[in-house]
C-alpha cells in the first residue's frame, strides 16, 4: 500500500507544506492540517543561512547543542518514515517532538526574548486557527459511546454457535457479549493460501454455523426477516467461501441500538418508527467446502488487458490477483486504493478512492498495441497544489 | 547586562510535574468536553476484540474473527476492553484513555528542557510552550477522541528520545549516571517495537541519540552498543509472550506479515498447526 508515500522528489519535498492543508489522506486518512512540521523546516533553513552568514563574520548563533541533535534526529527520522509508510499515526513521536524543536529553532532568531516568545505565540495562534477551522475531534468516529453500553445490542442468543462474518467490517467489538464458547470467522475478504486449509477444517468441523451481518433495514421485513433480494445477495457472497445459506432458512434478528446510531450519524434520514430496523441478521448456514481449483472466471483476453494496464504504471496498478467478473465488463481492485475496470465495451477506466470520478485509460485495442500512456503522477486525487480534488 | 532573575527552586524542581498535571487536565478535558469517546471503524472492527482475547485467548476457537486485525499486539487495547465491558460511561472510559495519553507529556518536557535548561522565567515560558505546541498537532489531538494505540506505542519511543536527551545533559565526569540512563533509553526503544512494529524504522535512528551524549568514542560506542542489547530485550519482554503464541498458533510470529519469509523457519522445525 502507498497511500502516503510521496510520488514524486518535489511531492516529497513538499510534504511539510501539504501536510498543513485541509485534506484528508494526505498523511493520514482524515483532515489533519498541521503547520508545524512547515514551521520547523522553515526555521531550520533559517538558522542555517543565519549561521552560515555569521559564521563568516566570525559570530556565532545562539542555538544550543540538543536543538541541532534535536533537527538532526528528526530529518534523519524522515528517512525510514518516507521510505516505509510516510503514514503519520507512525511518527506520532516525532509529530510530539516538533514542540520543543520549534521553540528551540527560534531561540536561535536575532530577536529579544520577548519577541521570540511572540514568535512562539504566533506558531500557536495559527495551528489553533487551522484548528477551529478543521476539528480534530470526531475524526475517526462511526458512533460516540457516551452513556453506556459501549454498543448497545439485545440479549445475544444464548446457545454458543459458530458465527460467520461476511462484512470486512466485522463488529467484533459485540462478540464478549455473546457467550464465551461461542466461536467468530470472518471470511469477509478470503484468506490466504495457507490458511485456507485451516479455515475449512474450522468450519467443516463447527457445530451450528451462523450467519452475521449487520440487517440493512429498507429490507428488513416482517418479524425482522431479510428480503427475498437481501438473502440472494448474501448467498451470493457467502456461496465462493462455500457457506450456504438457504434462501427460506428463518433468520433471527438481534435489534442493536448501536447500529442505529450509526446510521443515523451517518446521515440516514431514519424516522424514530424504524429505527427498530437496524440490528444484526443472524442466519443458519451450512457449509461446504469449495473445490479445490475454484472455477477459474478471468478471460486470457481480459488478462492481457489488465496487464498492459499494470505495466503502464506498476506502482499503482501492481501485477497479480484477479480480476472479477460483474454484469457490465470486469473489475479490479488494486491495494494501492485503485480499482480498475473494464467494460464490455473495450473501455478500461481507473478509480482513485479519493477522486469523485473514474478516469479513461484507453480502448482495449490501443492498450494492447501499447499506444496508451498515463501520467502516473497524476492518478491519486488532486491536492491543493493543483487545485484540490 | 544584569542576568535573568531564576525562579524559585521549588517551582522549578516540581515544574515537570506540573506541567504533566496540567497536560493531563487539558488531555482530560476533551473527552469531557465531548461528552464521551468516539469508537472508530477500528474499534468496531478489532480494538474491544483484542482486549478481550487478553483475557480470553481464543486461538482455538475464533478464525480471523476481526480479518487479520486479530493478529495484531492486543495489549494496548485492554483497558478500553476492560472499560466497555465495566459498563462505563464515554466520559470515564475517555478520561481513563486520555490521562494514559498523557505519559506523552512528561517526556516532551524533558526534551523541551534540554533544549531550554535555564531558570528564568524566559526559558521556563519556552519550555511550556514547547509543550503546548508538541500537542498541537491535529492529528495527535484526533487521538484524544479515539480508542487507538498509536499514542499508546509512540510513548515509550518518546521516553526514549528524551532519556537520551537526559543523558546527553550530563556532566562526562558522570559517565554511570549517563549509563544508566541510556540503558533505559534502550528499553524503551525495545518496548515502542514490541507495542507496535512500525516503530522499528523509527529505532534504527536512536544510536544516533545514544552517541549524543559526552564521552570518549570508546564510551559512546559501548552505550550504543549496551542500549542496542537492551533494545532487543525490551522487545522482547514486550512482544515475546503474542509473538510466541502467535507463533504456536500461525507458525509466524509476526502474523499476517512477512509470512513467506518463515516458510523454511516452519519447515526447518516441522511446525504444523
Amino acid at each position: 500500500m502507498n497511500r502516503f508515500l510521496p510520488d514524486t522528489w518535489w511531492d516529497l519535498l513538499m510534504r511539510p507544506f501539504d501536510m498543513a492543508a485541509p485534506e484528508a489522506n494526505v498523511y493520514v486518512e482524515t483532515v489533519a492540517p498541521d503547520v508545524r512540521l512547515a514551521v520547523v523546516l522553515i526555521l531550520m533553513l533559517a538558522v542555517g543561512a543565519l549561521w552560515l552568514w555569521r559564521r563568516r563574520a566570525n559570530a556565532s548563533v545562539n542555538v544550543s547543542a540538543p536543538v541541532v541533535w534535536l533537527a538532526v534526529l528528526l530529518l534523519v527520522s524522515m528517512v525510514p518514515w518516507f521510505a516505509t509508510t510516510g503514514n503519520g499515526r507512525y511518527f506520532i513521536a516525532w509529530l510530539v517532538l516538533l514542540g520543543p524543536l520549534c521553540v528551540g529553532l527560534l531561540r536561535a532568531l536575532p530577536f529579544s526574548a520577548g519577541r521570540k516568545l511572540a514568535l512562539a505565540a504566533v506558531v500557536i495562534v495559527t495551528q489553533l486557527f487551522v484548528l477551529s477551522q478543521n476539528t480534530p475531534f470526531g475524526q475517526w468516529t462511526w458512533i460516540r459511546w457516551e452513556e453506556p453500553p459501549y454498543f448497545q445490542i439485545d440479549k445475544p442468543p444464548a446457545e454458543p454457535a459458530t458465527y460467520v462474518t461476511i462484512a470486512s467490517l466485522s463488529y467484533t467489538l459485540v462478540a464478549p457479549q455473546f457467550p464465551l464458547d461461542a466461536s467468530w470467522i470472518n471470511v469477509a475478504a478470503g484468506v490466504s493460501p495457507r490458511d485456507a486449509a485451516e479455515l475449512d477444517k474450522r468450519l467443516s468441523s463447527a457445530h451450528d454455523v451462523k450467519l452475521f451481518v449487520p440487517a440493512i433495514p429498507s429490507q428488513v421485513r416482517a418479524e425482522g426477516q431479510p428480503s427475498p433480494a437481501a438473502r440472494k445477495a448474501l448467498a451470493g457472497l457467502l456461496k465462493p467461501h462455500g457457506v450456504l445459506l438457504d434462501e427460506s432458512t428463518t433468520c433471527s434478528f438481534l435489534r442493536s441500538g448501536g447500529l442505529a446510531r450509526i446510521g443515523v450519524r451517518a446521515g440516514a434520514h431514519r424516522p424514530e418508527s424504524e429505527l427498530h430496523k437496524y440490528g444484526f441478521w443472524i442466519c443458519p448456514v451450512t457449509y461446504k467446502r469449495p473445490p479445490a481449483e475454484a472455477p477459474d472466471e478471468s478471460d486470457p483476453a481480459v488478462d492481457a488487458v489488465f496487464e498492459a494496464v499494470e505495466r503502464l504504471c506498476p506502482r499503482f496498478f501492481p501485477a497479480g490477483g484477479n480480476a472479477q467478473k460483474t454484469n457490465e465488463g470486469w473489475i479490479k481492485h488494486y491495494d494501492t486504493d485503485v480499482i480498475v475496470y473494464l467494460f464490455d465495451d473495450g473501455t478500461a477506466l481507473y478509480k482513485f478512492w479519493r477522486s469523485i470520478n473514474p478516469v479513461v485509460i484507453g480502448k482495449r485495442d490501443q492498450l494492447l498495441a501499447g499506444r496508451v500512456t498515463l501520467d502516473c503522477t497524476k492518478i491519486r486525487a488532486p491536492n491543493w497544489r493543483h487545485g484540490g480534488p | 547586562m544584569t542576568p535573568p532573575k531564576a525562579l524559585p527552586t521549588a517551582f522549578l524542581r516540581a515544574e515537570g510535574w506540573i506541567v504533566w498535571l496540567l497536560g493531563a487536565a487539558a488531555f482530560a478535558a476533551v473527552p469531557v468536553a465531548l461528552g464521551g469517546i468516539g469508537l472508530s471503524w477500528d474499534a468496531i472492527n478489532h480494538h474491544i476484540y483484542l482486549g478481550w482475547i487478553i483475557e480470553h485467548p481464543r486461538f482455538d476457537r475464533d478464525f480471523a474473527a476481526a480479518f487479520y486485525q486479530a493478529y495484531q499486539y492486543p495489549f494496548l487495547y485492554w483497558p478500553v476492553y476492560k472499560l466497555a465491558m465495566a459498563g462505563a460511561s464515554g466520559v470515564f472510559a475517555g478520561v481513563v484513555l486520555a490521562l494514559m495519553q498523557s505519559l506523552a507529556v512528561p517526556p516532551a518536557w524533558i526534551v523541551a528542557r534540554a533544549c531550554f535548561p535555564g531558570d528564568s522565567w524566559a526559558d521556563a515560558a519556552f519550555r511550556w510552550l514547547g509543550v503546548v505546541i508538541a500537542f498541537l498537532g491535529a492529528l495527535t489531538l484526533s487521538l484524544l477522541d479515539s480508542t487507538s494505540n498509536d499514542m499508546g506505542a509512540a510513548i515509550p519511543l518518546l521516553w526514549s528520545v528524551a532519556l537520551a536527551f537526559l543523558a546527553a545533559g550530563i556532566p562526562q565526569d558522570e559517565p554511570r549516571r549517563v549509563l544508566f540512563w541510556i540503558a533505559l533509553s534502550g528499553l524503551a526503544a525495545g518496548i515502542a517495537v514490541g507495542f507496535k512494529l512500525s516503530n522499528g524504522p523509527l529505532v534504527l535512528v536512536m544510536p544516533l541519540a545514544w552517541a549524543m551524549a559526552r564521552g570518549t568514542l570508546t564510551q559512546r560506542v559501548q552505550r550504543v552498543v549496551l542500549a542496542g542489547v537492551l533494545t532487543i530485550a525490551g522487545f522482547l519482554v514486550a512482544y515475546g509472550y503474542w509473538g510466541w503464541q502467535l507463533w504456536v498458533h500461525t507458525g509466524n510470529p509476526i502474523y499476517p506479515f512477512a509470512d513467506g519469509a518463515f516458510d523454511h523457519l516452519r519447515s526447518a522445525l516441522g511446525w504444523h498447526r
